[in-house]
């Protein structure tokens, strides 16, 4: 595999390059310790914060939209809405994003390809970024702290360099559209990678016990724990629509006066009331604590069985969106130890 | 309702006890009120057709905005519903009893006498009502003033003879999705998101303001967990109460929500049962 390295005043530079064929985009501010994903184009090189943790909103807003429109129709029938997506780059995912989006990628591909994702999905470049977890990261815990690919380049930040770790024929692409920016890799910097590699692993330590969490949550499904984070829980939602692997969407028409109109797909959330209301205005979850209780269930339980590992990624973005101050380490902590 | 080459449905849009923003953003809508033209027969407009004389046939819908406040709107309210096949309520005073309402926990004589020193001016006011509390509502845009593509969304899907798009997540998820930081969360204020319908897109939030409640309740709104949030942020529970009173006092402040739900289990229209429970 290709390494080099960048010195940290060329990043700007190298940007600027990718801009001419892509749009980036990348985390900035948001005010009050947040950050969103934001084009650069719209905030300029100095906006670019590496030092964010989580943003509001994960990668996943790029490739599923909150709304979109799958296809229009009219009295002549149905038309396809074909997705004409620029070439883009996200700049700056940390692992768990990278867990995340494989996560999906697999959702939206198998088996059957969904079409207005995969458009978005090839058309994407993605850059990842090393990084030093925060008192609301638990990638540990769920094992998503492992690099496992998924990036065409990844960046680790040495201090006045970045080490940069190529993973695919378009990361190799773009370093070569820069060539002279670059640095190949000496043993100082091979050194001090591995030194932020080891000081990284250090703090990395699981905050609880997950052990067995399938096992325990499917054979105590009746457990107290869900009824009392029912009555916390107001079912707003905030957790679904922030997580990078929920991947829910509702599907409904917006209808002209002429007849016309736009079927349309909008995030949704197995916490919403109406998320399964059948005909007859039956729910199966009515509920809240069921609902509360099926989230974790979809993401520890089914997603286990059906993929062979946790849909959550410990990106900590569920515990910093709730309002009620539900989060997800005490919860399965709770779980662990009280259902089993 | 469906057929386009029948004669085109009659509609009337009436207008109670409120401030006529409702009929205002629908006669603002040009081009969308043309289209309408086009589909429907408008035989009644309170605010933009003078009433010669009153109509007399039968309307396929009648849309009505604002919210009963005295004897003379609900009997006129009863006239609508018998003339009319479907009835749509249009804007948070007809679906909720809206801002008029906000003062349903004193009693009109009492409030008659606040505001201009005499019992008698109105002898025959009544504290504000939604529609659903006198006669039954088919269709509900809340909104204050409505969303205006809500509701041409809304006339789109009844006359092409399907059910209005029903929308049940609070303005939180909106908020999320549109990226906003929580007000609550980072500012300490009280903010109706979590118990209000979303459809609004979070306008307030997005301009940087707490959400009002303006739309109303969610359907099973979870008035204890939300409470709790917000004592747990060390808000007064005094404050938390006059922000929800604001728009959907009789619906849900004064009275026990959940209760009215029990007797709509179809919660189609947001239709209310007519008994009083005295409750949160
Ligand atoms: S459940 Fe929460 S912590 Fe886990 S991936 Fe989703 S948002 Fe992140
Ligand atoms: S079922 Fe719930 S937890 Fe699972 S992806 Fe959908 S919204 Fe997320
Ligand atoms: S963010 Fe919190 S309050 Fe909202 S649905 Fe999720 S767990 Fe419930
Ligand atoms: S409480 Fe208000 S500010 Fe916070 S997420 Fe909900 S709507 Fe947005
Ligand atoms: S944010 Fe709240 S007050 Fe503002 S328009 Fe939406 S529902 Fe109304």
């Amino acid at each position: 595999m290709e390494t080099f390295t960048l010195y940290r005043e060329h990043l700007g530079q190298f940007l600027d390059v990718c801009q001419e064929q892509f749009r980036v985009q990348i985390p900035v501010s948001a005010g009050d310790g947040r950050y969103r994903f934001s084009p650069l184009a719209g905030h300029g090189v100095e906006a670019l914060a590496l030092e964010y943790h989580r943003t509001l909103l994960p990668p996943k807003k790029y490739f599923l939209l909150p709304e979109e429109t799958i296809c229009t129709f009219d009295q002549k029938g149905y038309h396809p809405v074909e997705v004409a997506e620029e070439p883009f780059l996200l700049f700056g995912l940390h692992p768990c994003d990278l867990h995340g989006l494989r996560i999906i990628d697999q959702f939206f591909s198998t088996p059957y390809a969904d079409s207005a994702y995969q458009s978005r999905r090839k058309n994407a470049l993605i850059v990842g970024l090393g990084c030093l977890p925060d008192d609301k990261c638990f990638c540990a815990t769920m094992n998503t702290q492992q690099i496992m690919g998924g990036y065409d380049l990844f960046f680790w930040d040495l201090g006045e360099r970045f080490y940069i770790q190529v993973g695919s024929e378009a990361g190799h692409g773009l370093i070569h559209k820069a060539r002279e920016m670059f640095h190949d890799v000496v043993d100082e910097d091979r050194q001090d990678y591995l030194e932020t590699l080891y000081q990284r692993r250090h703090l990395l330590t699981p905050k609880v016990d997950v052990a067995d969490l399938s096992q325990i949550m499917e054979a105590n499904p009746d457990c107290a724990v869900w009824d009392e984070l029912g009555a916390a829980c107001f079912a707003c939602g905030a957790c679904t629509m922030v997580c990078p692997t929920c991947t829910c969407y509702d599907i409904f028409d917006r209808v002209e006066l002429d007849g016309s109109g736009r079927r349309c797909r909008q995030w949704d959330s197995c916490l919403f009331r109406d998320f399964d209301r059948i005909a007859g205005e039956v729910h199966f979850r009515s509920d809240r604590s069921d609902r509360v209780k099926n989230r974790f269930f979809h993401k520890e339980v089914v997603h286990v069985k059906q993929h062979q590992r946790s849909a959550c990624v410990g990106c900590g973005r569920c515990q910093e969106a709730c309002p009620a101050g539900i989060d997800v380490v005490s919860v399965l902590s709770r779980v662990h130890a009280s259902c089993a | 309702m469906n057929s386009r080459t029948a004669q085109k449905p009659k509609v009337g849009i009436f207008g109670l006890t409120g401030c006529a923003g409702d009929q205002l953003a629908l006669l603002n809508a040009e081009p969308e009120l043309i289209a309408l033209a086009g589909r429907v027969d408008v035989v009644v407009f309170d605010m933009a057709i003078s009433r010669k004389e009153e109509w007399q046939g039968m309307l396929d819908l009648a849309l009505v905005e604002g919210s009963v406040c005295s004897q003379r709107d609900r009997e006129e309210l009863e006239k609508i519903r018998k003339q009319s096949r479907s009835l749509m309520a249009i804007g948070s005073c007809a679906v909720w009893g809206g801002l008029p309402a906000m003062t349903a926990h004193i009693p009109v004589k009492q409030l008659n006498k606040q505001v201009y020193d005499d019992g008698e001016v109105f002898p025959k006011a009544m504290g504000a009502e939604p529609l659903s509390s006198f006669v039954t509502v088919d269709f509900s845009i809340p909104g204050c003033p409505i969303e205006i593509g809500e509701l041409l969304e809304a006339l789109a899907a009844i006359l092409a003879g399907g059910e209005p798009q029903r929308i049940d997540f609070p303005v939180c998820a909106e908020c999320r999705m549109a990226e906003q930081i929580c007000l609550v969360q980072s500012q300490n204020r009280v903010c109706c998101g979590p118990v209000t319908v979303g459809g609004c897109k979070a306008r307030c939030i997005s301009y940087g303001r707490p959400c009002d409640g303006c739309r109303g309740p969610v359907d099973d709104p979870c008035y204890d967990a939300t409470r709790e949030m917000f004592f747990r942020h060390g808000l007064a529970k005094a404050d938390v109460v006059d922000a929800l009173r604001r728009f959907s006092t009789p619906a849900w402040v004064e009275r026990n929500l959940a209760a009215d739900f029990a007797g709509d289990p179809q919660r189609r229209g947001h239709h209310r049962s007519q008994t009083k429970e005295s409750g949160t």
